[in-house]
């Protein structure tokens, strides 16, 4: 009996992602998603006879910052090359792509360890190509409609190392990826539009000495488009290679498709698997040159990669691992906390208020940050008023409702509206006899022994003050009032 | 009269010359040189070519008439654009009165893989103009047209400029773009011109050699725009000039009278103050092999387009694998199918390296060998083909022999190199054409040199009207 205990899960992704240009790879077509189909074209993109590739030096500075992002050694000296294959939404019968000497070589995406899945991913390498049309294979038997609006997009292609380990790994690494790549500018990485599209290859290794197979033969999955489904995808694959194992059966290496709907991965024909891509250099097209110089001068304008940036943030402004993620998830919030520091709020109450209050009123009226009139030091001068207790946290939530709208001054509010805690003893004094003598029975409760009535004085003059009470004093006076009968 | 005298002349006026010559041409076209007319009739603003008719062959993309290259595959198809050199004529004020008959797909040197049938060759039509660009060839030297557009991917200008006695130019890799013209083998496709004289390819090259944005392959050339005045403004003296003679354009296989007009022409040369001297080239045995393996894998990609999906001829079929190989193997011709199959087959896994990535070393060492005679010479002479033009349907079921009439011309397009043919002799009533190569950019300098040759000698004056032999078809 083989123990499939003594395997580990191998993955290895292949990740194209569209890069945020404004035109194709190889012509001035727009990159805009949602066009009519077919408007987006011209002779290049559409492989007309005679037409000719021009390379878009925006997608390859994309490329080289997504590869310097990742680590990877940009070389001096790449080159496209064909992929030939016959497909109806690929109309020159090749994809233009790199494969021998590919844009980037190397690199790594390191992991936080979170639940047992950090770790540091390898990347194999980094390349350039364009993307194929759209089929849409209609209901009616035997037609297909072609849209080439997508055809000639630029992608760029990121291949891991095998060093990712289980199912939630996968995802945790592409969210990383897409974080990062948003980060930089690299791509939008927007999933509804199938800018990043995701291959996995899966195996399993033996980890130690025993019976079995050192390890059972890579599944190809193709296509994926969604963190959701890679995962899933992997379960699936994990599952079925488990019990391969487990049974004794030897499993063929080939590429499988993913069925969202029943949830299950599934043979491709095996002629697909047989294609000889018969890549060779695009004469088309010199080679890429890229000066090193160039490449760095290029990575030097790069944000801070979030990894870094959380690291930094717990650190330097002391915040706990969770609150780094949350901002640092959300660069424009992450921005706006680094600000609301620098007027000099205190790091913590920026952080707890920011990933609170702000990000729930942003998520209410569906507005970002940099739409929204309140900016960082508004914020700043609210935590300084709760900080100095000039208003209490009630206030201060009720003020920032108003900011967010209005724009206006915290200070300013306060003051309009007279916010201001009320921590004068006379001036609570006063207000604490007016409540006890309309509430008798509460009072005389308390004088009873009956404790609990005291959070119900203190509420009432809370009302009273709408909130501007300090509460603590206000218990205070209340017990001394009540003990003294006064 | 060449054409600068004919523009001159008031001759050309008013886009006239263009649409008689149109006119005639479809009325009569006894070679088989046309596969379209255009119908002219608003003459272009004039500029340095105001008015002159010119032929483009059939693999130039161009709006307003189909471009077929004599294929099946796009028999019915009319691209939506014009390529650059159309673009470059039409606004130098030149008039296309009609696209030229081919190999199909530029693939053949005898004009004989056309699928609409075979031109002939002016001087004689019983036998073959070459090829690809025929039809180019013989519109020029039956007179029909004074200058004719070709592509070269091998020899297919210079060797039916060879064959039908007319100047035909491959200008420096690079020089003028490819965008539009429907490729064959793209790191050796060259467009050039076709005309009667040097002077006259000198005068379309002022117009078609430009850096283009749109081929990335496209450079920047030293010279450009300053051809004709160069060209006419050269000196007969040729002293100082080094000629080499590579011996083994001058071997087996080489026809002895056309070694002797080479010859001949070297002397002409010598005569006027050159040097000549024989030398070795060793490798270029290598250069047919290495050129049919790199050619026909590029073709095999370049040619993976024509699918039957978006334009072009469609077979269909119980599937999309179906609908493909019905499309293809009915679309295309055989000499075609041979050369998709062989190139597929160099770049196929567990062949790659035996085959596409061995040519593509033994070009570089090719390049290098004749990057090499150029520091000691300033141009290479040798024959153009082996062989006058053959009789139609000689070479038709031969491959191999086929291929060897582009054993001369090939080397200049593995290096990139300009080379020209110019018409050096007769033999058996037949023009012979004699081949000058020389350094990257080095265009103008051949031009001269040809256009000096010109200027003593008068087998580029004879005319086919002289001798026609053979049959009318």
């Amino acid at each position: 009996m083989i123990d499939p205990g003594a395997y580990r899960a191998t993955i290895g992704l292949e990740i194209h992602v569209a890069l945020n240009t404004r035109s194709k790879m190889f012509c001035g077509c727009s990159t805009d998603f949602g066009a009519p189909p077919n408007t987006n074209v011209c002779p290049v993109c559409l492989g007309l006879p005679g037409s000719l590739p021009v390379t878009n030096s925006g997608a390859v500075n994309l490329g080289i910052i997504a590869a310097r992002a990742l680590g990877s050694q940009v070389r001096t000296r790449s080159h496209f090359e064909r992929k030939n294959y016959h497909y109806p939404d690929l109309p020159k019968g090749y994809q233009i792509s790199q494969y021998s000497a590919p844009l980037a070589v190397g690199g790594e995406l390191v992991l936080d360890d979170v639940e047992g899945e950090g770790g540091r991913i390898g990347i194999i390498r980094v390349h350039l190509e364009e993307d194929a049309g759209k089929s849409t294979h209609s209901a009616d038997k035997g037609s297909t409609l072609l849209d080439f609006n997508r055809c000639g997009v630029p992608l760029a292609e990121i291949v891991t190392e095998p060093h990712i380990q289980s199912p939630g790994q996968a995802r945790r690494f592409l969210e990383e990826l897409r974080a990062l790549l948003r980060v930089v500018g690299v791509s939008e990485v927007r999933m509804e539009e199938g800018e990043l599209r995701c291959d996995v290859n899966f195996n399993l290794v033996r980890c130690d000495e025993g019976e079995g197979p050192v390890r059972t033969e890579i599944s190809e999955v193709k296509n994926l488009n969604s963190f959701r489904s890679v995962q899933r995808a992997s379960e699936y694959e994990l599952k079925r290679h488990v019990e391969a194992v487990s049974r004794g059966d030897v499993l063929e290496h080939e590429t499988r498709h993913w069925d969202e709907e029943r949830g299950v991965t599934y043979s491709a024909r095996s002629k697909e698997m047989a294609h000889d891509y018969r890549y060779f250099p695009d004469p088309d097209l010199p080679p890429l040159v890229i000066d090193p110089g160039y490449a760095d001068h290029l990575a030097g304008g790069m944000p801070e990669p979030p990894r870094a940036k959380r690291i930094r943030f717990a650190d330097e402004f002391g915040l706990s691992r969770y609150d780094a993620a949350v901002l640092v998830a959300d660069p424009p919030l992450a921005d706006f906390f680094e600000e609301t520091v620098s007027h000099g709020a205190s790091a913590r109450a920026a952080a707890r208020w920011i990933t609170g209050e702000v990000a729930a009123h942003l998520n209410a009226s569906g507005a970002a940050i940099s739409d929204v009139p309140a900016s960082p030091a508004h914020l700043a001068e609210l935590l300084e008023l709760l900080e100095a207790e000039q208003i209490s946290e009630k206030v201060a939530k009720r003020v920032w409702r108003d900011v967010f709208e209005s724009g206006t001054m915290p200070r300013v509010i306060v003051e309009r509206e007279c916010l201001a805690k009320i921590d004068d003893p006379e001036e609570l004094r006063d207000i604490v006899s007016a409540v006890i003598a309309e509430n008798p029975d509460a009072a005389a409760e308390y004088s009873s022994g009956k404790d609990r009535a005291i959070g119900y004085l203190v509420g009432k003059v809370m009302e009273d003050t709408r909130g501007r009470a300090d509460p603590r004093l206000v218990n205070d006076i209340l017990r001394d009032m009540l003990r003294s009968g006064s | 009269m060449d054409i600068l005298e004919a523009i001159r002349s008031g001759e050309l006026a008013a886009g006239e010359a263009a649409a008689s010559a149109a006119e005639s041409i479809s009325r009569r076209d006894p070679c088989g040189a046309f596969l379209s007319t255009s119908d002219p009739d608003d003459p272009p603003p004039g500029g340095s070519l105001g008015g002159v008719p010119y032929a483009a062959k059939d693999n130039m993309s161009t709006a307003n008439l189909p471009t077929t290259c004599a294929s099946r595959m796009l028999e019915d198809y009319t691209p939506v654009y014009d390529a650059t050199c159309i673009e470059l004529m039409e606004s130098s004020g030149a008039i296309l009165v009609g696209k030229t008959n081919m190999d199909e797909f530029a693939m053949g040197s005898s004009n004989e893989t056309s699928y609409f049938g075979p031109t002939r060759n002016p001087w004689n039509h019983g036998v073959v103009p070459g090829g690809s660009s025929g039809g180019s060839a013989a519109a020029v030297a039956a007179g029909m047209v004074p200058l004719a557009l070709g592509t070269d991917t091998g020899g297919s200008i210079r060797q039916p400029a060879s064959f039908c006695g007319i100047t035909g130019m491959k200008p420096t890799y690079g020089a003028i773009s490819r965008r539009g013209v429907i490729s064959f083998a793209s790191s050796m496709d060259q467009v050039g011109p076709m005309a009667l004289t040097a002077g006259d390819c000198a005068l379309a090259l002022d117009v078609l050699v430009a850096r283009d944005p749109g081929d990335s392959t496209s450079v920047e050339h030293p010279e450009g725009g300053g051809f004709f005045r160069r060209v006419r403004g050269s000196s007969a003296d040729l002293s100082g000039i080094r000629i080499g003679m590579p011996k083994e354009y001058y071997g087996v296989g080489i026809d002895e009278p056309v070694t002797e007009i080479a010859l001949r022409a070297a002397r002409v040369f010598e005569d006027l103050g050159a040097t000549i001297e024989e030398i070795s080239l060793p490798h270029t045995e290598y250069a047919l092999p290495a050129y049919y393996v790199i050619s026909s894998a590029e073709a095999s990609s370049n040619l993976a387009r024509y699918d039957g999906i978006s334009y072009g001829m469609r077979e269909i079929g119980d599937d999309i694998d179906d609908l493909y190989r019905n499309t293809r193997s009915r679309g295309f011709g055989e000499e075609v199918k041979r050369r998709i199959m062989l190139g597929s087959f160099a770049l196929s896994a567990g062949y790659y390296d035996a085959f596409y990535l061995r040519a593509a070393r033994v070009r570089r060492v090719i390049a290098e060998e004749i990057d090499r005679a150029f520091r000691r010479y300033d141009y290479l002479l040798t024959p153009t083909c082996p062989t006058v033009a053959f009789p139609l349907g000689e070479r038709v079921e031969d491959p191999m022999a086929m291929y060897m009439a582009d054993v001369c011309t090939i080397p200049a397009n593995l290096a990139g190199i300009p080379a020209l043919s110019m018409p050096g002799g007769f033999s058996g009533g037949l023009p012979v054409g004699v081949q000058l190569m020389g350094p990257r950019f080095s265009d103008g300098g051949l031009l001269s040199l040809a256009d000096v040759f010109q200027r003593t000698t008068d087998h580029h004056l004879r005319r086919p009207s002289d001798g026609v032999e053979g049959v009318e078809p």
